[in-house]
């Protein structure tokens, strides 16, 4: 009895992270892919039932220029975004930004597989980026004409307001840059089929302790 | 009892993402499930999310980029088009700045925040959001809800208590507005609000039953509503329905009803009516069918080239198309070119100069002409089809307008004049009036006109010249006996392409010739000639120049009167005659004159041997024969030649006993043009087409015990060929006048063929055609006993039709196999 209580308990330690991998629904939006479209950041996301959701964000219009000018136009627009939101403490907008958080479906979205990388990569250097320029004059402006149809989005309605974004601050204050093994981040998959190997290890540690006693 | 369910949320996105919504009133045959799904593929978003690419587009539908509402700016949504494939201006968070309405959100079924108001449309009216969810959400909501009888009516004794009442999602009541000033007006063009009304989805029924799909129009129009007893579409539902938005080519419309909602609150439900066009999926192309023109201009005849022909080809879609296939052509013939057409709403009209065999080979083509058609005037169908085997693009949403068929007509005028001369009694001319317009007495002078007379002359007035042939196949040395103008005036009026006129002649001609007309001694082969005017013009079927049948003649013999004969002998039975009537049928006669001759001695004229011998193709036709005294009969052919009966009148290829030889042959072993599965579908008959007569007289001489001794008086031989134009060109007969299946003829009396004759008899006549017939008398020069014998041989060939596909038979040809009898 107690050894199957052991092997049940061992099993349990891992669970969350088996519920986890298994809570897919429709409402779990993975963004695939991300373009710079030549006006902002255009984003797509997709959910279990291969439905797509497409998401632009706009950049200030006299930023296209630059941008569209620069090799790689996807990041630079992500860092002036980033930066432009940070100034206009735009919580909500930096939490989309960094695929935290998906405002028609008020969820946090997944990264996929294949973005993960780059989205990664570039995620390091919008963190530099920030502080390297956080404290200096914005080139610019963010207000309302220059994001057109996309301002003050959560002011329109309350059922938002009990959604905990993290402000500006906590983000850049708590960011680790992400490191990379062969070019890899872990995925977290590969904790949840370490954590299988190690419950069938204690299993037979258990099953092995007591058989000389016997 | 209560039948409400309660959903948290509602979503009718899903409902009307059904592919088989059909609208019913309009015309363009979209699909409501076309209209108002938003699925595009990835490879459309891709090219719709670069903002060149979505400007470019917004540009091409006529759509601005941006509008002002409240002094604020407000861009194309791009966000939305690719969501939701619908153009909206700003987005739900510019309500509350740029409108005095108050946005609100709701949780949809799929989880997704639905506002109450998407933005703005181009004209700046809020644009309602039918996503949002409803408080009440089951299959028949619409077919159970006490809606409210013209809610904005205000004079009802119900309004007031409503007012206070209504109560919706929506973040402020919403009472129902008089209609006259506040509600919209359709303005779609071509649709009437009654057509939009009736064009509302039951997203209800949709959602919940297994069949929505296939019938979005649901409860609207499965059954009467169970409160109000009338069923909720056209003006039953005009009285239920405060339309706030109708649709436009790119946006939704939507309209609310009220009722006494099962809570015991009245409240408001929201309905939408479909786009007309998807801004991002429509692909239409079409072809403008009041375009066309063709250099030169119709009527021409046929074959006649063609410099151009211009359609006109539409782009109602939302997609610039390349590479487009048009297939063109006139009835019968297929060719086919490529077109690009970028604009969106924009036309562009495409010259064809050359018939291009191949899609993709514009090397490959040949001459456009005016179709053969083989009627005198035709409206030949021309007709270009675009995209037809929908290949490119693959998605059209309407394929019905992808096609125009115009009429060209073709003229392929022609005048024709025919003689008909079977004996002196029965002369016709008939005129055939094949032009397009009246032939006047006049020529016109205008070149659309085609009765333009070529040379001088009177365009109503043939020439009839009445030759006497003396029998030589040649006509230089005919001698002109009659010579007279034929008039015909306004010609088949009323009937221009198939009329004729047909004149008798032989009275006129008669009494032109008077008495001269015939010779007491001698057969005269008389030729008639008629001549037409020649009109500008004039064609065959092939649009080849056509005047060879504006001349025809015939000729006809005319026999010594009161010749008649001695004795006839029928056909044989052999030749097994298949006759109708009352008479026997006659093979042969032969007479002499005087019918009884003194002899040369006596100072007797001397006698004429006549002999008459009728033609019959084998097996023989079925006739019918009439007497008409003096050994005279009439044949006519009682035979249906489109019928396939009658077997044993005719010779089939091949037989049905040796068809499976080679060479086939048939049952007289002539070998047959075709092989297998041929027998019934050649028929044919043995024709004559020469004869020669033997002839001999001789005296009997009988000695006194009794015994009979021949001695030869006269023998010799007659030949006669039979023209070519005495067959029937439709059946498979030969004509049935003197010349051609009858010939009457008298002995010749050559100098080589007399055995008795007196010694200063010296004519020496060659045959019967051209000579006297004083010179072929037979000079008796003993009384007695004499015989007659005439003995004839007929060349015959085979001339056969054949079963065509048009189920008639053909027309009669020779196959050159040749039989002696």
């Amino acid at each position: 009895m107690k050894k199957i209580l052991i092997i049940l308990l061992s099993t349990l330690l891992f669970v969350p992270q088996i519920s986890y991998a298994a809570s897919s629904s429709n409402q779990t939006w993975t963004l695939v892919d991300e373009v710079w479209d030549g006006a902002g950041v255009s984003r797509t996301y997709i959910n279990k039932d291969k439905k797509q959701h497409y998401v632009f964000l706009p950049v200030p219009e006299k930023s296209i220029k630059t941008i569209s000018s620069n090799e790689n136009p996807l990041l630079e627009a992500k860092k002036i975004l980033a930066l432009g939101y940070i100034q206009q403490d735009y919580n909500e907008r930096f939490s989309e930004l960094m695929n935290d958080y998906l405002l028609p479906f008020n969820t946090k979205p997944e990264l996929s597989k294949e973005l993960k990388e780059s989205f990664y990569k570039d995620e390091n250097k919008i963190y530099s980026y920030i502080k390297e320029n956080l404290e200096k004059p914005s080139k610019y402006s963010f207000d309302e004409n220059t994001f057109g149809n996309f301002s003050d989005r959560l002011s329109n309605f309350s059922d938002l307001n009990d959604y905990s974004f993290k402000s500006v601050k906590d983000y850049v204050d708590n960011f680790k840059p992400h490191t990379f093994n062969n070019n890899k981040e872990s995925d977290s998959n590969e904790v949840l089929y370490f954590g299988i190997i190690i419950s069938i290890l204690i299993t037979f540690l258990v099953l092995w302790i007591k058989k000389p006693r016997r | 009892m209560r039948k409400i369910v309660y959903f948290g949320f509602v979503t009718v996105m899903t409902v009307l993402l059904s592919p088989q919504l059909i609208s019913k009133a309009d015309n363009s045959t979209d699909s409501l499930s076309k209209l108002i799904s938003c699925n595009p593929s990835l490879a459309e978003t891709d090219y719709y999310r670069i903002e060149n690419n979505w400007q470019d587009h917004l540009s091409k539908m006529n759509m601005p980029a941006s509008i002002t509402v409240s002094s604020k700016t407000l861009k194309a949504n791009k966000q939305q088009f690719l969501n939701h494939c619908e153009i909206v201006y700003g987005t739900p968070y510019d309500v509350n700045s740029a409108s005095s309405k108050q946005q609100q959100w709701k949780y949809d079924m799929n989880g997704e925040l639905q506002p109450v108001y998407s933005g703005f449309t181009e004209n700046g009216v809020l644009y309602n959001n039918w996503r949002f969810p409803d408080t009440y959400d089951y299959e028949t909501w619409t077919k159970d809800a006490d809606w409210t009888y013209r809610p904005w009516d205000t004079s009802t004794d119900t309004y007031a208590s409503q007012v206070a009442q209504y109560k919706g999602s929506r973040p402020e009541y919403e009472t129902p507005p008089p209609r006259s000033t506040s509600y919209a007006s359709p303005s779609y063009p071509g649709f009437s609000r009654i057509d939009e009304l009736n064009r509302a989805v039951d997203r209800f029924y949709v959602k919940h039953n297994a069949s929505g799909s296939s019938n979005p129009r649901g409860y609207f129009t499965l059954a009467p509503n169970t409160q109000e007893g009338v069923t909720l579409t056209g003006n039953n539902l005009n009285n239920y329905a405060s339309v706030y938005l109708f649709p436009t080519k790119y946006s939704p419309g939507i309209f609310t009803m009220y009722s006494h909602a099962p809570d015991g609150i009245y409240r408001y439900t929201d309905y939408t009516i479909p786009a007309h066009k998807n801004p991002m999926l429509d692909r239409d192309l079409a072809i403008d069918p009041s375009y066309f023109v063709i250099n030169p201009n119709d009527p021409k005849h046929t074959n006649t080239p063609i410099n151009s022909i211009k359609v006109k080809v539409l782009n109602k879609g939302m997609t610039t198309e390349e590479d487009v296939e048009l297939h063109y052509g006139f009835n019968g013939t297929e060719y086919c070119t490529t077109f690009d057409i970028s604009e969106y709403s924009a036309s562009k009209i495409i010259t064809l100069t050359t018939g291009q065999k191949s899609c993709n080979d514009t090397s490959n083509t040949e001459p456009l002409k005016y179709h053969k058609t083989n009627k005198r005037t035709s409206n030949v169908p021309f007709k270009a089809e675009i995209n037809p085997t929908n290949s490119n693009p693959i998605d059209e949403t309407n394929t019905t307008n992808n096609s125009g068929q115009w009429n060209v007509k073709v003229n392929n005028p022609n005048a024709k004049i025919t003689v008909k001369a079977n004996d002196k009694d029965n002369i016709e001319v008939q005129i055939h009036n094949h032009m397009i317009k009246k032939v006047n007495s006049t020529c016109p002078t205008s070149s659309s006109s085609y009765e333009i007379c070529l040379g001088s002359g009177n365009p109503t007035q043939a020439r009839v010249k009445v030759y006497d042939t003396k029998w030589t196949s040649t006509t230089s040395d005919d001698q002109l006996v009659y010579n007279e103008p034929l008039s015909f005036t306004n010609l088949s009026a009323n009937d221009p392409y198939s009329g004729y006129k047909t004149i008798e002649l032989s009275t006129d001609i008669k009494n032109k010739l008077g008495t001269s007309i015939t010779d007491p001694q001698r057969f005269i082969k008389y030729r008639v000639e008629t001549t037409l005017p020649y009109y500008k013009g004039e064609v065959d079927f092939n649009g080849n120049s056509m005047y060879s049948d504006n001349q025809d003649d015939d000729f006809f013999v005319v026999k010594p009167p009161l010749l008649s004969f001695d004795t006839c002998r029928d056909a044989p039975s052999t030749y097994d005659v298949i006759t109708s009537g009352t008479s026997d049928l006659h093979k042969m006669c032969i007479g002499k004159y005087p019918k009884f001759p003194s002899t040369y001695a006596e100072g007797g004229m001397g006698t004429y041997f006549f002999a008459k011998y009728r033609f019959f193709p084998l097996p023989m036709p079925k006739y019918n024969i009439d007497n008409l005294g003096n050994d005279e009969q009439s044949l006519t052919l009682t035979e249906d030649n489109n019928s396939i009966d009658e077997h044993e009148s005719f010779l089939f290829y091949p037989t049905s006993s040796k068809k499976t030889s080679s060479p086939t042959h048939n049952m007289k072993d002539l070998p047959g043009p075709y092989i297998d599965d041929g027998h019934y579908t050649y028929r044919g008959r043995m024709f004559p087409t020469s004869a020669s007569f033997n002839f001999e007289i001789q005296s009997i001489n009988t000695k006194e015990d009794g015994t009979e001794i021949p001695s030869t008086v006269a023998i010799g031989q007659v030949s006669y060929s039979i023209p070519s134009s005495c067959y029937d060109q439709a059946y498979l007969d030969i004509e049935h006048k003197k010349g051609c299946d009858e010939i009457t003829f008298f002995l010749p009396n050559t100098q080589e063929n007399m055995q008795e004759r007196p010694e200063d008899y010296t004519s020496d006549s060659i045959n019967y055609r051209t000579d006297q017939i004083t010179d072929t008398k037979i000079p008796f020069l003993n009384s007695g006993k004499h015989t007659f014998e005439l003995k004839a041989y007929e060349r015959q060939e085979y001339r056969y039709q054949h079963w065509t596909d048009n189920d008639v038979w053909s027309t009669p040809q020779w196959y050159g196999v040749q039989i002696e009898k």
